[in-house]
């Protein structure tokens, strides 16, 4: 079974990702946090198959949590965790910033479940 | 410079435009139904949806430039584009109705985003705000130039949202 942090601080949102998974087929222990802050509560390198995290938030928004997750992913030496940005944002610079802070792949809205089920497949392939 | 720009998007139809394929390209993909763009509508100011949300664009520069991309409707038509996207029928007052509404302006805006980045301007994203009920009405109280598209969800009891963009005053 997979273990997945959502980040969103849309309580539906979070229910809808959950639900993508399930319907991609993966079966997954879903972590759910409403902001950065909490999301790096939960960020505990080397224990998570896959982070799925918004960009805008209030507090700690999504890039910036990504920055962090990292910094602490490298000091503790553990394995990388795919992380999957899913954002309304949609400008290039946008885009780089997001790489930047260690995204690994970014997905505009609105994001079909086909579309995300092949990112899905290809981060958690790319993961095995 | 910007709203200049927006005043001639305003002038020669093609604000409309971006909006109604702004509300199309958000609708179909996440929650699945077909949309008809009805026409234009009034501006919210002058004909408030019982609940309403509102996205700030803000120029990333220094012009201070602001605009706001909304999605509204009575609250019977937010509870069917909610029971759409959630599979059952949330309450007036529940966060779910206001999650859903608030995620479709937030894709709206994006859309609106890419398509003004077309136009010339830069512009970020703010986060999504509801409001609901009587405190609608001020809503457009700041807002000078700007389009309203009526549009229809083809759920069973056809509801219709109010989908714009506007430029605020200054």
């Amino acid at each position: 079974m997979l273990r997945v942090l959502i980040v969103d601080d849309s309580k539906m949102m979070r229910i809808m990702h959950a639900r993508s998974l399930r319907q991609a087929g993966y079966e997954a222990e879903i972590l759910e946090a409403g902001s950065g802050e909490e999301a790096l509560q939960l960020f505990e390198p080397g224990t998570l198959d896959l982070v799925i995290v918004d960009w805008n938030m209030p507090g700690m928004d999504g890039v910036e949590f990504a920055r962090a997750a990292r910094e602490r992913e490298r000091a503790s030496g553990k394995r990388r965790t795919p992380f999957l940005m899913i954002t309304s944002q949609s400008t290039d610079e946008q885009m780089h910033r997001a790489k930047d802070a260690g995204v690994d792949t970014l997905l505009t809205k609105p994001v079909t479940p086909e579309a995300l089920a092949a990112t899905l497949d290809m981060l958690l392939a790319a993961r095995a | 410079m910007s709203h200049a720009i927006v005043e001639e998007l305003v002038a020669s139809g093609q604000l409309f435009d971006f909006v109604s394929q702004a509300a199309v390209e958000s609708i179909y993909p996440l929650c699945g139904v077909e949309v008809t763009v009805l026409g234009p509508g009034p501006l919210p100011w002058s004909d408030p949806p019982v609940g309403i949300a509102l996205v700030s664009l803000a120029d990333t520069g220094e012009s201070g430039f602001q605009a706001v991309a909304w999605v509204g409707g009575p609250f019977e038509a937010l509870a069917s584009l909610a029971e759409a996207l959630l599979g059952e029928r949330p309450a007036e007052d529940d966060e779910m109705l206001q999650d859903a509404v608030r995620e479709l302006a937030n894709i709206v805006a994006g859309r609106m985003q890419e398509r003004l980045q077309g136009a010339g301007m830069t512009l970020g994203l703010g986060l999504p705000v509801y409001v609901g009920g009587a405190r609608s009405l001020n809503v457009g109280a700041s807002l000078v130039n700007g389009v309203s598209a009526h549009v229809q969800l083809g759920l069973p009891d056809r509801p219709v949202l109010a989908i714009g963009f506007a430029a605020k005053e200054g």
